[in-house]
């Protein structure tokens, strides 16, 4: 079997909640209950980001853009939009480590943003962007 | 609160206790309080506080360390302070802290000796207690955590004591029923000596235990426990309650007896944890009351004593609750709100699933309701079993024959129900998801949650499928060793190979997909769309019922939640809603905005007034949004009178009729005990001998009414199949449309002559009229009561009355009027169909919320629907009805009538006389003056022909009135022009003096209020309203 089925099948799941979403502005009962097969745990936390709002869009006019996901604590994590990768520790022990999980909830609140279009956006200067790509951790 | 209870046995005699305690307790007062109260009680009570606190503690502080604060006193008393060891061990009550902790045991044989020594001497036993000891052991709950953990260092010690007694003799001779004064017959010594031991043993003491009493390790615990409960916040148990309960029942320390009396325990509750089973064989036990019952007791004496004194906690008691209150609340509506729900309608069906087939073999019959699938390889992604798998049979449900292959996705816990291995056969329920993939051969099937085995050799299938072991679990590069596959590819190509395979997105393919930019994944996807559809049982398919209280009551646990069922749409409308603050998470995620919409907006939905085969009402809400799905529209727009299968709806509300009049009003219009029903009923008596309510009798009109919803994405309608379609004969045997329900009662057409005589103080009514005017109710009208709405003038031909032709209609505001009928309703003479009007005894005819105005007789439109609703007299008295004519303003006409006027201008208000040039085109009469030409800047051109448009009141002497007042009528641009036809205009506009003393032809007006003039004469407002020209009926042929 190739690998990354999963991967295959979460973004076709994906794909269908851009769809539906787009056109109806919901998500139905059954596409979430896939969604959360293929998710697991994750997708409650990410879908809670979703409702309250909580990933923006951050671009800086030379073109470089990245989201910034509230956690549950209020911390703020930097995700890169074409990668995923998150700095939460999920996402290194139960994602990159134990490979329990596809992603972390930060990066599939991303993911799901994205499908639906529900994000915020945040212009910030080249510099302030720097920043925010340097200095993650104490992003706030 | 203990503190401030005097003890007058306090310190006495005890002065180890207080410098104990000091030196334990930087923990709560008020736990000391009750610890000093514990302490200053004579060794008995101690006792007996121990003796109740078997549960899961095993308190061994019976190191001879431990006691060194006691020792400067006597031999006897520090042992009884150390065993009581309140500062220690009744902090111990956090189960957590004490579970981290190791025994050690290092007490000496000497000491044991004593205690037992002094413990036979003390403590009978009572079989109650020792009940309650089993059971507070093995709840170990917050509530049983209430008794003293402190005694249960004697309690423990004892109970191995008298455990390994009686595991070594079946029937212990020990217990004392009296529990009173008899000394235990074994020998304490004896006891002791083999016993302690043993208790490290026994695994259920063990469990228990968790005090070192090592002094070092018990300074350890100490400490750390004292920070735990530092940090947490100690409150008032039934611990310190009963302490001071006893001491309040026995604060005479010569009362013995009574202090003896409620020790008990200790010993007895060894018994029973010995003897857990409460073998026959112990009579006591036996006959005493089994274990449950004991702690029953002491649970509830617990809660007797300790509910009271509730009222001096101030602090929330820690129990269970606690974790249900971490529950993180969701935002409402939310996606997170939705999935919670779904997840535990789904878990709750999965166990119910589990439990069905826990102990339940596949049975071949399913075959045709299930996808039998063997297992052809398998790989773990992400605690995700993929596997392969070939169908064997079920193929019909997957609506793809082309493929014998798909790929199943199980999780981990259905992975490990099934025991997966490639080779497997598995049994697939519905319902689940199958997800295509574009560039997938086969489709995936997603949420198998309800899954069985199957035995070699069940299913049908004697293929010899190869099996191929999943390649994929190859090693995993050294790095990195706990990768899942994938991962583990991955991570091994990136630290190998090239750039190309660095990009992370190649991890997870969805991450390319940006929300900005639209790729081509996703046009494919949107082009191809719903490749994800659910498999539903095929219960769900087919268990549609014919009653509302069936499909209500079948509601519970079903994971798919959701009325099922046939009904009759009787009435459809449309309401506007407020879009309430909870509702506006939903709207903002609709409307895709960030702006934060502040003030209530309105959404319209659609209402559905369903009957079911047994006389029950329910209101269905459907919102605007489902119109785009066929099935919805299809109902909402020709379905009434006919049967539907609605699906997943949900129920929200039960109304009843003092909630909500308006819906009863219509819904008794609609209800009848009439023979159509019956008639029906008795068919399907005939046909289902089984349905329950086909013998009751409907005679009294429903009381109540279910509010149900449908929801997008989940709810359903579609026309019923053959078998299910009443086909209807009514009595007189005329044919009718089959389509059409037959307890569907339509509309009832009533002429507004005949509207006078109907018997009832309220009933709905239908219309068919012709519409001579209408205007907006002003909504500061003080006479009105009326919320501002419509007022509608129609006449339909049959009323007789020459003083009131036309008939007033009030609209109210939440009426929803379609654009359809407020643009037909600009033409006078209109003609409409007014459904389900209110009409009350009295009072003028209101179209409510309920009422529905139609085009009458829609062009083209020539339904069975329509015909069924349009009497054909009806019809012919409106098609030949005249244009009445309107009586002449007298001075008895009533405000807010139609009245004619007619008679010689007085004079004129200038301040109404002007006139303005307005576009041709879009009339538009902002018109930008560019020189000599006039500039329409909506239309971007210049208007070269503007239109003229004049306003002008005047104050006209009517003979009618007979000198009792003057009129002031608003005159429309027709009767200006009439009145200025025989002068041109000038520079400065018409001359004032050509147009007082005309005589003013007849116009119509609508007298709109009558007030006084400085002169106090009596002034009649009036507004001209439109003239009518003829209107051709359409008539249908």
């Amino acid at each position: 079997m190739a690998s990354g089925q999963l991967g295959t099948v979460a973004t076709q799941l994906l794909l269908e909640v851009k769809h539906l979403y787009s056109r109806n502005s919901y998500l139905s009962d059954d596409l979430l209950s896939a969604l959360q097969d293929v998710f697991g745990t994750s997708l409650l936390a990410s879908l809670d980001i979703v409702d309250r709002k909580g990933v923006t869009h951050v671009t800086c006019p030379s073109g470089r853009h990245l989201y910034l996901v509230v956690g549950s604590s209020g911390r703020l994590y930097t995700c890169l939009p074409s990668g995923l990768y998150c700095p939460c520790s999920f996402f290194t022990y139960a994602t990159l480590m134990r490979g329990e999980s596809l992603v972390c909830k930060h990066v599939l609140a991303v993911q799901l943003s994205q499908a639906m279009g529900t994000f915020q956006h945040l212009t910030v200067s080249d510099e302030e962007l720097v920043g925010l790509l340097m200095n993650k951790d104490t992003a706030q | 609160m203990l503190k401030k209870r005097k003890n007058p046995s306090s310190n006495k005699g005890f002065p180890s206790f207080e410098s104990f305690h000091e030196e334990a307790g930087s923990h709560d007062q008020r736990r000391q309080g009750g610890v000093r109260s514990a302490a200053s009680s004579s060794t008995k009570r101690l006792h007996s506080e121990w003796s109740k606190a078997g549960e899961g503690f095993a308190g061994f502080s019976l190191d001879p360390e431990a006691h060194d604060h006691n020792k400067p006193h006597s031999r006897k008393r520090p042992r009884v302070g150390s065993w009581d060891q309140p500062g220690v061990c009744r902090q111990e009550r956090n189960p957590n802290t004490s579970e981290d902790i190791p025994i050690e045991w290092s007490e000496s044989e000497d000491e044991a000796e004593q205690e037992a020594d002094s413990l036979s001497d003390i403590v009978p036993l009572s079989p109650v207690q020792s009940a309650s000891q089993e059971e507070d052991n093995i709840i170990s709950s917050d509530q049983s955590d209430a008794v003293l953990p402190a005694r249960s260092e004697i309690s423990q010690s004892e109970a191995s004591t008298i455990s390994h007694h009686s595991q070594s003799e079946p029937t212990p001779t020990i217990v004392d029923q009296s529990g009173c004064t008899s000394p235990s017959p074994i020998s304490p010594k004896s006891m002791a000596r083999h016993t302690i031991p043993k208790v490290l043993g026994a695994s259920r003491l063990k469990r228990r235990s968790h005090v070192s009493s090592s002094p070092q390790s018990c300074a350890k615990v100490r400490s750390s426990v004292v920070q735990k409960l530092l940090s947490l916040k100690p409150e008032v148990t039934a611990e310190d309650v009963e302490i001071s309960d006893y001491e309040s029942a026995s604060s005479d320390e010569a009362d013995g007896d009574k202090a003896v009396s409620s020790l008990e325990v200790a010993t007895g509750s060894s018994v029973s944890i010995s003897t857990p089973d409460a073998s026959p064989a112990n009579p006591i036990s036996a006959s005493k009351g089994s274990p449950k019952t004991g702690s029953d007791w002491l649970k509830k004496v617990q809660w007797q004593i300790s509910s009271p004194k509730d009222g001096d906690n101030e602090e929330e008691p820690r129990g269970p609750l606690d974790s249900t209150r971490k529950g993180k609340k969701f935002v409402r509506g939310g996606f997170a709100e939705q999935l919670q729900r779904l997840q535990s309608r789904e878990r709750a069906s999965i166990t119910f699933w589990n439990h069905k087939v826990a102990n339940s073999t596949f049975d071949p019959s399913d075959q045709k309701t299930c996808l039998v699938v063997k297992v052809l390889s398998s790989c773990v992604e992400c605690s995700v079993h993929i596997t392969k798998c070939k169908t064997l049979s079920g193929h019909n449900l997957l609506d793809d024959p082309q493929s014998p292959y798909v790929s199943v996705l199980f999780n981990k816990q259905t992975a490990e129900q099934l025991g997966l291995m490639p080779g497997n056969t598995v049994a697939i329920y519905p319902p689940w998801q199958k997800l295509s993939i574009p560039a997938h051969d086969y489709p995936f099937l997603l949420c198998t949650y309800y899954c069985q085995p199957v035995a070699e050799g069940t299913a049908d299938s004697q293929e010899n499928l190869e099996v191929e072991q999943s390649e994929i679990k190859g090693p995993a590069p050294s790095l990195v060793t706990n990768l899942s596959p994938q991962k583990a590819q991955t991570v091994h190509s990136m630290l190998t190979s090239t750039r190309k395979s660095l990009r992370p997105s190649n991890l997870f393919p969805a991450g390319t997909s940006t929300g900005e930019a639209g790729t081509a994944a996703d046009e494919d996807s949107s082009a191809g769309h719903n490749r994800l559809y659910s498999v539903r049982t095929g219960q769900e398919r087919h268990q549609a019922v014919r009653s509302f209280l069936e499909a209500i009551e079948g509601l519970s646990g079903r994971a798919s939640p959701g009325l099922h069922v046939v009904a009759t749409v009787q009435r459809v409308w449309c309401q506007r809603h407020q879009v309430t603050l909870g509702q506006q998470a939903l709207l903002l995620r609709a409307a895709k905005t960030q702006t934060s919409v502040a003030e209530p907006t309105q959404e319209l939905r659609w209402h559905l007034l369903l009957e079911d085969g047994h006389g029950a009402f329910c209101e269905l809400q459907v919102p605007n949004v489902l119109l785009q799905e066929e099935g919805w529209a299809a109902c909402l727009h020709g379905g009434e009178g006919k049967e539907w299968v609605f699906s997943g709806l949900r129920v929200t509300h039960r109304a009843n009729r003092s909630r909500m009049p308006t819906l009863f009003s219509l819904i008794d219009s609609v209800w009848s005990d009439s023979t159509a029903r019956e008639s029906w009923t008795s068919q399907q008596d005939s046909e289902q001998s089984e349905n329950a309510y086909v013998s009751m009798p409907t005679c009294l009109p429903p009381s109540f009414c279910y509010l149900v919803s449908a929801w997008p994405g989940e709810s359903r309608v579609e026309p019923p199949e053959d078998n299910l379609t009443s086909s209807t004969r009514d009595g007189s045997g005329q044919s009718k449309d089959s389509s059409i329900s037959a307890i569907y009662k339509s509309a009832q057409v009533v002429m507004l002559a005949d509207s006078e005589e109907t018997v009832a103080d309220s009933a709905r009514i239908s219309l068919y009229v012709k519409l001579r005017f209408w205007r907006s109710q002003p909504s500061g009208d003080s006479n009105s009561t009326m919320e501002t709405g419509r007022v509608l003038f129609v006449w339909d031909g049959s009323t007789t009355d020459s003083s009131q032709p036309y008939s007033k209609i009030n609209v109210r505001q939440s009426c929803v009027i379609t654009e359809q009928v407020m643009n037909l309703m600009k033409q006078p003479g209109a003609c409409l169909f007014l459904k389900d009007i209110l009409w009350e005894k009295g009072r003028v005819l209101t179209a409510d919320v309920c009422s529905v105005l139609h085009q009458a007789c829609p062009e083209g439109v020539v339904t069975e629907w329509w015909q069924r609703v349009t009497p054909p007299h009806v019809w012919n008295s409106l098609a030949t009805a005249v244009t009445p004519g309107l009586q002449v303003v007298t001075s008895s006409a009533n405000l807010h009538s139609l009245v004619q006027v007619q008679g010689q201008v007085l004079s004129v208000d200038e301040e109404t006389a002007f006139s303005w040039p307005e576009c041709d085109t879009c009339g538009n009469n902002r018109l930008i003056e560019q020189g000599s030409l006039l500039q329409c800047p909506t239309c971007d051109k210049t208007v070269t022909e503007p239109l003229t448009r004049m306003s002008l009141e005047v104050y006209v002497d009517c003979p009618s009135l007979e000198k009792s007042g003057i009129v002031k009528i608003k005159l429309l641009q027709d009767s200006i022009q009439q009145l200025l036809s025989n002068q041109q205009a000038d520079d400065e506009g018409y001359e004032l003096q050509a147009v007082l003393g005309q005589e003013l032809r007849p116009v119509d007006g609508c007298l709109t209020s009558i007030s006084r003039d400085s002169a106090a004469e009596r002034v009649f407002m009036v507004e001209e309203i439109p003239q009518l020209q003829d209107v051709t009926m359409t008539t249908e042929s």
